[in-house]
């Protein structure tokens, strides 16, 4: 009994659609589903199931060409090509395939077993098709049917355009992204390659720099010894020479630290080291400039001077930081080495009786290219590079450098390091 | 009898440098042999066994650490007193020149060219009394 009911119902359920709650739940759909795919998908299964439609196809076009198709029904892939289509976008209305003639439009028909072409948008702006296979039962679709594709196709239209739209833009920024991104390695690559052309340039420069100021002190001192007869006109020459050679050697060094910090390739090696021999190597380098300027130089140690940092670049500060004390001292002035070890922190103090920094200048001490506005410092020469190679450098030994002074009376410079590990942090 | 002249190879590509490293030990009781590259200082090396190598680090075809490397492989040349002679500053490459085996790294701006011969000397005869107590 239930059965035959159903039965009876079932056959009244093939000829009847609910029109209604059909086109509210793709109205619906194309309202809530942006994705494109998933929008064409979810339209063909709800048109087959509320149709009973076999297969189905939504085919889209840009610029004439097939984009994208969807497919429910067909057994395999189902080739949708532009050219197949193209006659397609001259009509203007749904196409049923009892109304064509031509053989060629009844064999695309035929050979992807399609009774009906929906177009979605106008010829001069087709978005493409909702094309139809024949329904399961094999009745015919009805005038219902046509009424309610017509209904359907603007907004179907609307919401496919806008869902196409939508992944060209995802698409879009995904490659924009990818080029981005690209274009930022590359850059960054150029860049490192850059740094490291520049600090090979530095280093040749300053080497091949070194190399003849070396040969020219070297020269100047041999002449200086060989004891020949000179006049005085000749050894104030030389003298000159020697000068200007040992402002050269310091100057080329500050530079090739300079040029390195800027590359980030400073080389800094801490382990346990002896400054003695280190101050007094750069006393010695500085004598002939203190001789010259009738400054006296002296040096107390104290009785340890081991401590955590790298000889070659304390020996950079030291020549740094004596240079200064002597090239903006007063005549006959003196400069007074001190160190000292209390509580694992080495010191070492250059004192000065040179000109001292004026108060206002003492924050800018150690930047890059400061030099003093006073016109006495002013005339004497200098890149206002010293001080920011000495802190740059003390600082990557993990030590501190600070200074006190007063103008007129002369600065003082102090040099923190720790003598071992466990105080280095 | 005089002592013969102590043998000393300089194997240096900078014209000017080993000039002046000649201007220097003009004097001094030393055969003096100039080599301008590493290459032809490794050359000069498989028939001329110096007291001495003076070698600079950055050469053209073979470095001075190369020829360190391979003078110390090599049975007749590895108790070769050698002493680097650089314009590189760092610590490091110092660190590299005494590992690869030389006795000495000097730096070429801290050397004075009127104390050369007398350092020169200095070594030679530690490095001759180091030889004295080994053999």
């Amino acid at each position: 009994m239930n059965s035959i009911l159903q039965s009876i119902q079932n056959l009244l359920g093939h000829n009847q659609v609910d029109y209604s709650s059909l086109q509210k739940s793709i109205i619906n759909l194309l309202a809530s589903v942006a994705e494109i795919d998933r929008l064409m998908q979810l339209i063909l299964d709800n048109l087959a199931r509320g149709l009973k439609i076999k297969n189905s196809a939504i085919v889209v076009l840009k610029n004439s060409v097939v984009s994208r198709v969807e497919f429910i029904g067909y057994p395999a892939q189902v080739p949708f090509s532009g050219s197949e289509l193209s006659w397609l976008i001259s009509q203007s209305g749904i196409i049923h395939i009892d109304q064509l003639k031509n053989s060629v439009e009844r064999d695309f028909f035929l050979a992807k077993n399609l009774v009906l072409s929906i177009p979605l948008g106008p010829p001069a702006d087709r978005i493409g098709y909702l094309l139809l296979g024949p329904k399961t039962d094999g009745s015919v679709y009805t005038s219902s049917d046509l009424t309610f594709f017509a209904e359907l196709s603007p907004q179907m239209t609307i919401s496919l355009r806008n869902a196409v739209s939508r992944r060209e833009i995802q698409e879009f920024n995904a490659t924009l992204a990818g080029k981005v991104a690209e274009r930022t390695r590359e850059l960054e690559q150029s860049q490192q390659a850059q740094l490291r052309l520049k600090d090979e340039f530095v280093f040749i420069a300053t080497h091949d720099l070194a190399t003849p100021v070396t040969a020219i002190s070297g020269f100047s001192a041999m002449i200086n010894a060989s004891g020949e007869a000179m006049s005085e006109t000749l050894k104030q020459n030389l003298r000159a020479i020697s000068e200007a050679s040992e402002r050269l050697k310091v100057l080329v060094n500050d530079l090739l630290q300079v040029a390195r910090s800027d590359a980030g390739t400073i080389k800094v090696e801490v382990k346990k080291i002896n400054a003695l021999p280190v101050i007094e190597a750069a006393i010695k380098q500085c004598s002939p400039m203190a001789t010259d300027k009738n400054i006296q130089v002296i040096f107390n140690p104290g009785s340890s001077n081991d401590l955590l940092g790298d000889s070659a670049k304390l020996a950079e500060i030291m020549e740094n930081l004596l240079s200064n004390a002597i090239k903006y001292n007063k005549p006959s002035g003196s400069v007074v080495v001190t160190t000292q070890e209390i509580e694992k922190t080495y010191t070492i103090i250059v004192k000065d009786t040179g000109l001292g920094i004026p108060i206002v200048e003492h924050p800018k001490v150690f930047t890059k290219f400061y030099r003093s506005e006073d016109p006495e410092v002013r005339s004497r020469p200098g890149t206002g590079l010293g001080l920011f190679v000495a802190r740059m450098l003390t600082e990557k030994m993990g030590g501190r450098i600070s200074f006190e002074s007063k103008p007129g009376v002369g600065t003082t410079f102090f040099l923190n390091f720790s003598t071992s590990l466990d105080s280095a942090h | 009898m005089p002592n013969p002249p102590k043998r000393i190879l300089i194997i240096e590509d900078d014209e000017l440098i080993t000039q002046m490293y000649r201007a220097s030990l003009a004097t001094a009781n030393f055969e003096l042999r100039l080599e301008s590259d590493g290459a032809s200082g490794w050359a000069a090396l498989q028939t001329y066994v110096p007291d001495l190598v003076i070698l600079d680090i950055m050469m053209p075809k073979l470095s001075g650490i190369d020829v360190l490397k391979l003078m110390k492989s090599n049975p007749s040349l590895k108790d070769v007193t050698v002493i680097v002679m650089s314009s590189l500053m760092d610590d490091d490459d110092k660190k590299r020149a005494l590992d690869a085996g030389a006795t000495e790294y000097w730096i070429k701006r801290d050397v004075k060219m009127t104390e050369f011969e007398a350092r020169l000397m200095q070594v030679l005869s530690s490095a001759k009394n180091s030889g004295n107590l080994t053999t």
